[in-house]
């Protein structure tokens, strides 16, 4: 072993793999087509099949009796049901407050693409030849697309076993010869996408000799879609109709008069922010600006729909004036808790108090659950439980000076946010709502996906930490409710909170179907995602626990520093599905009487009198719409993937 | 050596896995500074003392003292001497989401309540001592395994340990990379730290132990001075164990 090596150079003597040789077209066909007589045949039926779909689907999307201007007119109910105008024709509509929302979601994302450096070099061949596929795909389409005449050629033909099969035959030629000799807006289609496919050849082969090297940044390709977006807006005249208070409205020329103006506004501010946010790194660095648009995005969703959409009433003249912006109990509980709470916080985490620390935190531990046993405001029993699990965490979080600092600020930030939360949601709404809820169509899916998700998220995580704790009782109660939940289907729990819970709760608590909701969505998923961290916290060695153990963590340490994160980790795959599951099973609303995005396109606008049956294209519509979003976000989740799994052994 | 005095007494210390019985008494003491190492066949109960003595098993009869503080389920003593104790394990067991400065702080900033400037610059003062400063900002998984072995030793010295204990740390190791880690091994040796390792590096026992445990059947079959230990062992097993072996 200690003998002396001379070190090799590894580079030195390695010969080159060989190259292999570019396929050709028809030589890539050989090998992956037409390998064997078998082999053909099945292409040749495959193709057959698909370009019969797509023949369908193409000519009943382009059918000239589709009814896609019920899903046109009625964009603004899909996007937001009857939002923003109330019944009353004398009430101003509130669109702006709409606008402001979409508006901080873009610029919000625009930021943080600056700030995480989202995007990478873009190669010219590689946008070429997507291009190109792009082009190829659209003279296909032309091509296979709806016929303007039948040439059935040899339909007539009665023979027995041969006659049929000449039948097919013949339509087959017929299909052929129809498609080649088509005319009109195919012909047109065709010749564009076949000017598309040479003209990004021509560039490819153009750029190909300065290598893969030669590139852009591909958020310039986000920006350069999002211009002809808005571009497009502006010049090509949609018309713009909507449906309001039972009429169907109509705006001429361009879509301009609502719609375009606010996203050109919300664009300008997206990149002018992105470029800002590019600027602010690049001089002050990317952490301060990461954790500040980690809180924005942490306060948006609550912000959003508490305070921007739904507009709680804190109007101080109707309780004959004064300061009256906060209902007085609000102001008291954050006092209470926030102030002299954090200071009992504060004083818990002083690192000397050691084993009097643990006692007092587990006074207030029993003390918060006797809150539930008293009759209790609602809030003040959820601020009563976090407290005590703050109380409880102050020795273990609380490092040095700064860290107990921190933790304390946490604290008072954290039930300020709250307080003012739960009184938002105490007061009444300024607007004037028609029907159950403010919320509505795309809108109501969103809110109702995500608050579940980020909901259901701490309960799913403490529920899975239960069921493999060493503590019977824990085991016991969450084993129970999490195969009790996962027996269930989402529609009877559903049911089962609209009907039956109002009868357990106190007369004086009232929820509305949307909190109903969100409370069925989250207990739900909860149950679901509690047994994929499981599996991930199952996936952890024994070893992990026992070097944390032998560093002198404890418990709640070892498992917030180093169990959690990697189970997590490992389970990302199984979240995001669970994710999207939750965000499609949203659509399971409808039935406790929301408008959400599937309610719409199933009932709502097929009974509308001039698009009375109109069903099929609008559930197109929204199922394309649920596929785009799914589609994006488990894309996205990959990447997440494979960035954070850096870490892995 | 005589006059240092005993960190770690143990007193008849049992151990049952169910029915299964690995450790059968066993009564020793280790003095300050001593380095012991403990050697005996696979299954032998070597893992299973050693881990008595953090408390990562439970023995079910017998005492163990260390430093005066008898292990008992009193949560205050386990933490008290796990913060004295540090372990390095086989398969090194370091925390693949954090950095390698990550892991050597953690501890000290959430156990130790260290200010985490403190805690980083005493890292890398570890890092330096163990040979890997440069590797501060990197995953356990881009290093290789000698280097990980090391990044361990450095964070169980971050907790500034009065006793080390070593469980077989190069049995998982490619042999070119053996010699690095002891050579860590024996410069903390040197400089005074009472360590007890399991190993089947002999020469490491013969050239830096004070005292070698024989352990078999999950008993102290023969203990004492590596070179009486390696020349004139007493007991069949023993020198069953030294000619297989050597
Ligand atoms: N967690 C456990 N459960 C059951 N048996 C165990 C456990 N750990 C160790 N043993 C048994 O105890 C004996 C001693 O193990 P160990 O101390 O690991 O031996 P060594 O380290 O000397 O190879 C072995 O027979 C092993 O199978
Ligand atoms: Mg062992």
């Amino acid at each position: 072993m200690d003998a002396e090596i001379t070190p090799i150079d590894p580079m030195l003597d390695d010969e080159l793999a060989p190259e292999s040789p570019p396929l050709s077209a028809t030589m890539w066909m050989r090998e992956n087509l037409f390998s064997t007589k078998a082999n053909t045949v099945l292409t040749f039926v495959a193709v057959s099949i698909i370009a019969f779909i797509i023949r369908n689907v193409v000519a009943w999307i382009f059918a000239p009796n589709r009814g896609w201007e019920a899903v046109a007119t009625n964009l603004r109910f899909y996007m937001v049901q009857a939002y923003p105008a109330g019944p009353e024709p004398e009430i101003p509509n509130q669109f702006v407050r709409v606008w402001v929302s979409a508006g901080s979601i873009v610029v919000l994302a625009a930021l943080s693409l600056a700030a995480w450096k989202v995007g990478t070099k873009v190669a010219f061949t590689k946008l070429f030849a997507t291009i190109r596929a792009a082009g190829a795909a659209v003279a296909l389409v032309a091509f296979l697309g709806p016929p303007t005449q039948n040439l059935d050629l040899l339909s007539g033909i009665d023979f027995p076993v041969i006659g049929p099969l000449l039948a097919v035959a013949g339509s087959l030629l017929g299909f052929f010869i129809e498609a080649a000799l088509m005319t009109g807006g195919r012909l047109v289609a065709f010749l564009i996408g076949a000017a598309i496919v040479v003209g990004a050849h021509l560039a490819a082969k153009a750029t190909k000799p300065r290598g893969d090297d030669y590139g852009f940044h591909s958020l310039w390709m986000v920006f350069g879609a999002g211009a002809i977006v808005i571009v497009a807006l502006w010049v090509v005249p949609f018309g713009h109709y909507f449906f309001l208070r039972g009429e169907v409205g109509f705006e001429t020329g361009t879509i301009a008069t609502s719609t375009s103006g606010p996203w050109t506004v919300i664009f300008l501010l997206a990149v002018g922010g992105y470029f800002l946010a590019r600027w602010i790194v690049r001089l002050l660095g990317e952490k301060s600006l990461r954790s500040l648009l980690v809180l924005f995005w942490s306060l948006s969703l609550p912000v959003i729909v508490l305070f921007v959409l739904r507009d709680p009433d804190f109007n101080p003249a109707k309780d004959g004036g004064g300061f009256d912006f906060l209902p007085a109990t609000d102001v008291w509980i954050w006092f209470i808790f926030g102030i002299l709470g954090g200071l009992v916080i504060a004083g818990l985490s002083f690192p000397r108090l050691g084993e009097l620390g643990r006692a007092a935190s587990g006074l207030l531990v029993i003390g918060s659950l006797a809150m539930w046993a008293v009759p209790m405001l609602m809030r003040v029993r959820l601020i009563g439980f976090l407290f005590a699990m703050f109380a409880v965490g102050a020795q273990t979080f609380a490092g040095d000076r700064r860290a107990r600092v921190r933790y304390v600020g946490l604290w008072v930030g954290l039930t300020t946010v709250l307080v003012v939360l739960f009184a938002a949601i105490n007061t009444q709404s300024s607007l004037f709502i028609q029907g159950k809820t403010f919320l509505g169509g795309l809108t109501l899916t969103f809110v109702l996906a995500l608050t579940s998700i980020l909901l259901s998220f701490p309960i799913g995580l403490l529920m899975a930490l239960g069921r493999t704790s060493s503590m019977p009782i824990f085991r016991v109660m969450s084993t129970m409710y999490i195969e009790l939940v996962r027996g269930i289907p989402f529609i009877t729990v559903l049911i089962f909170f609209d009907l039956i819970l109002i009868l357990f709760l106190p007369g004086n608590v009232e929820f509305d179907s949307v909190t109903l909701a969100i409370l069925a969505g989250t207990l739900f998923s909860a149950a679901y995602l509690a047994e994929n961290v499981r599996g991930g916290l199952q996936a952890i060695p024994k070893g992990q626990y026992e070097a944390a153990r032998a560093m002198g963590l404890s418990t709640l340490q070892l498992t917030v520093f180093v169990v959690l994160p990697q189970a997590l980790r490992a389970v990302i795959p199984a979240l995001v599905g669970q994710t999207i599951a939750i965000f499609k099973d949203t659509s399971l609303v409808a039935i406790i009487g929301l408008f959400d995005f599937l309610f719409i396109a199933d009932k709502v606008v097929p009974a509308q009198t001039i698009f009375l049956g109109i069903k099929l294209e609008n559930i197109v519509f929204i199922a394309a719409v649920y596929w785009m979003f799914t589609f994006s976000f488990s894309r996205a989740s990959l990447k997440l993937e494979k960035k954070v799994g850096l870490g892995e052994y | 050596m005589n006059d240092k005095r005993d960190i770690i007494v143990c007193e008849g210390v049992k151990k049952w896995f169910g029915d299964f019985q690995a450790l059968k008494g066993i009564t020793t003491s280790i003095k300050e500074q001593e380095v012991v190492v403990v050697i005996g066949p696979s299954g032998s109960g070597k893992s299973t003392f050693i881990r008595t003595l953090n408390r990562l098993e439970v023995h079910q009869e017998g005492t163990i003292v260390i430093d005066g503080v008898e292990l008992t389920n009193d949560l205050k003593n386990i933490e008290k001497i796990r913060s004295e104790v540090g372990m390095v394990f086989q398969q090194f067991n370091l925390f693949p989401h954090l950095t390698v400065m990550q892991n050597i702080t953690l501890a000290p900033i959430w156990v130790r309540k260290k200010p985490k400037a403190e805690a980083e610059a005493d890292a890398m003062k570890l890092l330096d001592r163990v040979g890997i400063p440069e590797q501060a900002e990197k995953f356990p998984g881009q290093l290789s395994g000698g280097q990980q072995q090391r990044v361990a030793i450095a964070r169980s010295l971050a907790m500034e340990p009065r006793i080390m204990l070593f469980d077989e740390p190069t049995s998982a190791l490619d042999p070119e990379m053996i010699k690095e880690v002891l050579d860590v091994m024996k410069e903390l040796a040197l400089s005074g730290m009472t360590m007890i390792v399991v190993t089947h590096e002999m020469g490491f026992a013969k050239e830096v132990a004070d005292r070698v445990l024989f352990f078999d059947y999950g008993l102290v079959v023969e203990e004492g001075t590596p070179e009486h230990f390696f020349t004139s062992p007493e007991h069949d097993r023993t020198k069953l164990f030294l000619s297989q072996i050597l």
